[in-house]
């Protein structure tokens, strides 16, 4: 049997709040209310915890600290992001840095104000 | 054409006739510095902001680009605040007492006028103090043309202090990226090898993401994305249900709400109000047709750039394709996408959703380009 979701536990939920006060024990639109609220609350934890995410990895890289404690955590408990698949020459390079590639939009951009149009 | 508002500091701009001039801020002695991170986009815009240096998040938030200039005669007390200018939510739940104006449309500036308001609005609530310096990046249309970028720059001229602008497509590898996890056995940087496709209100844009910054030949930009998918099923209800009176922002939320793609699904009953009493009108088909011309457009985009990538490269890529974007809620849209490919022979694709946060990762991309922007790599805006 799979595993009941959020989504279906809720649901359930409701059907028996539902069943015990009444169909009208619930207002959609204070529902819907709520679950904006609450799913704009989770985006902005989401947002949070990936910004500090890279502070709290690089503090961990300069120290020498291993950052496994931390990623691990997210593994856990973020919820499900497609994971990339590996590009097979990457684990060799460093990871890009964003300023490089800022550069680099940057020189093609100088580029092509260059080029006669 | 106008003059450019950035890059050379010696250079004094002048405003183009279409954009308004530039207010003038009192100068201000070096002080706190706000980085922000901006997806101006046609419907729904996201700012995330924080000071330089430091973590913190200090403002994410999503508000529809929309203005609304009240009506002359509202008495005093309709408008909280007596305010003129109304923004985002505020603006549309006084829709029947205001003009409202979208600044933007297909993913460039329409009125340039309403975008400097919508500008300075995001400036007041990044720093509602005035004195910070602000220094933003904004995301672009893959295919954004020198005027279009020029247009940016000259509204956000006197709003914000320093500006870089980056292709959204980009900006969501960016954003999409677990910087968390970069360098670690077993993940792989989705900027290392991605094809991303970013579904918006005005354009879908995709890009190739290959560990350098994109170039032309990596990106493709559609000007068919949300809005023209809302006008065609705009256009079929009011050819199955004539004088229905249904508003383009209804429609709009019938489509966010039933959207699919791939073969028709029916019934899809939808309630509306019509002339004030319930009705149910049966969309399936509607729906279906309206979104299923999305696939129409992006499909042989998505085939030039898997074309164009080299062989080493393809196999990856082809396990690597993200769909971000409001576009990105169309049901099936993975799945069709996928399975397009593979009928078409190509070589175990992978169509993948990029997420619950679909909406913040051109927004999340822009700040990690902001607080990583050196120095010299940010575009002077001068009054």
């Amino acid at each position: 049997m799979s595993p009941v979701t959020a989504e279906e536990e809720f649901l359930l939920a409701l059907t028996t709040v539902r069943a015990t006060y009444g169909t009208a024990s619930i207002n959609e639109t204070d529902l819907k209310d709520i679950v904006t609220i609450e799913e704009s609350r989770v985006a902005d934890a989401v947002v949070i915890a990936e910004l500090i995410a890279t502070r709290i990895n690089a503090q961990q890289t300069q120290t020498g600290a291993q950052p496994s404690t931390f990623s691990q955590a997210q593994e856990d408990t973020s919820p499900p992001l497609p994971t990339p698949i590996p590009f097979p020459s990457s684990a060799s390079t460093p990871p890009l840095s964003i300023a490089d590639l800022i550069e680099g939009m940057l020189t093609q951009e100088r580029r092509d104000v260059r080029k006669p149009s | 054409m106008s003059t450019p508002a950035v890059v050379e500091k010696n250079i004094t701009p002048t405003p183009s006739a279409q954009i308004p001039a530039a207010p003038v801020r009192p100068v201000k002695a070096a002080s706190k510095i706000m980085l922000a991170g901006f997806d101006l986009g046609t419907n729904k815009s996201c700012i995330l902001a924080g000071p330089a240096g430091h973590d913190d998040i200090t403002l994410s938030k999503i508000i529809p680009s929309v203005v609304g200039y009240v009506k002359e005669g509202i008495v005093d007390g309709i408008i909280a605040g007596n305010a003129s200018i109304l923004f985002g939510d505020d603006a549309l739940s006084n829709m029947l007492h205001v003009n409202l104006v979208a600044p933007i449309s297909e993913g460039v500036i329409e009125h340039p006028a309403a975008t400097r308001d919508f500008f300075q609005r995001i400036r007041s609530l990044i720093d509602p103090s005035g004195q910070a310096e602000i220094r933003t990046v904004v995301g672009i249309p893959a295919n954004a043309s020198d005027q279009a970028r020029e247009d940016i720059r000259q509204c956000a001229l006197g709003v914000f202090d320093r500006i870089l602008l980056v292709p959204e497509p980009f900006l969501s590898a960016l954003g999409f990226r677990d910087d968390s996890r970069v360098g670690q056995a077993g993940y792989v940087d989705p900027v290392t090898n991605s094809l991303f496709i970013d579904i918006g209100g005005g354009t879908s844009d995709l890009c190739r993401v290959q560990g350098c910054f994109p170039s032309k030949e990596d990106q493709i930009c559609i000007p068919f994305a949300g809005d023209a998918i809302d006008e065609i099923l705009h256009n079929e209800l009011n050819r199955l249900y004539p004088n229905n009176g249904l508003s383009r922002h209804k429609v709009r939320e019938i489509k966010e709400a039933n959207a699919y793609v791939g073969p028709v699904r029916k019934p899809i009953d939808v309630r509306v109000i019509l002339g004030g009493k319930a009705h149910m009108l049966e969309l399936g088909e509607a729906l279906g047709r309206a979104a299923n011309t999305l696939i129409d457009k992006i499909y042989p985009a998505l085939t030039t750039l898997i074309s164009r990538a080299s062989s080493d490269s393809v196999v990856t890529l082809l396990q690597n394709i993200i769909i971000t974007g409001g576009g990105s809620q169309i049901k099936g849209i993975d799945t069709v996408l996928q399975k397009r490919l593979a009928d078409d022979g190509f070589e175990s694709p992978k169509v993948k959703l990029a997420g619950q946060d679909y909406k913040r990762y051109v927004a999340i991309g822009a700040l990690k380009a902001a607080r990583a922007a050196r120095e010299n790599q940010w575009q002077y805006l001068l009054t």
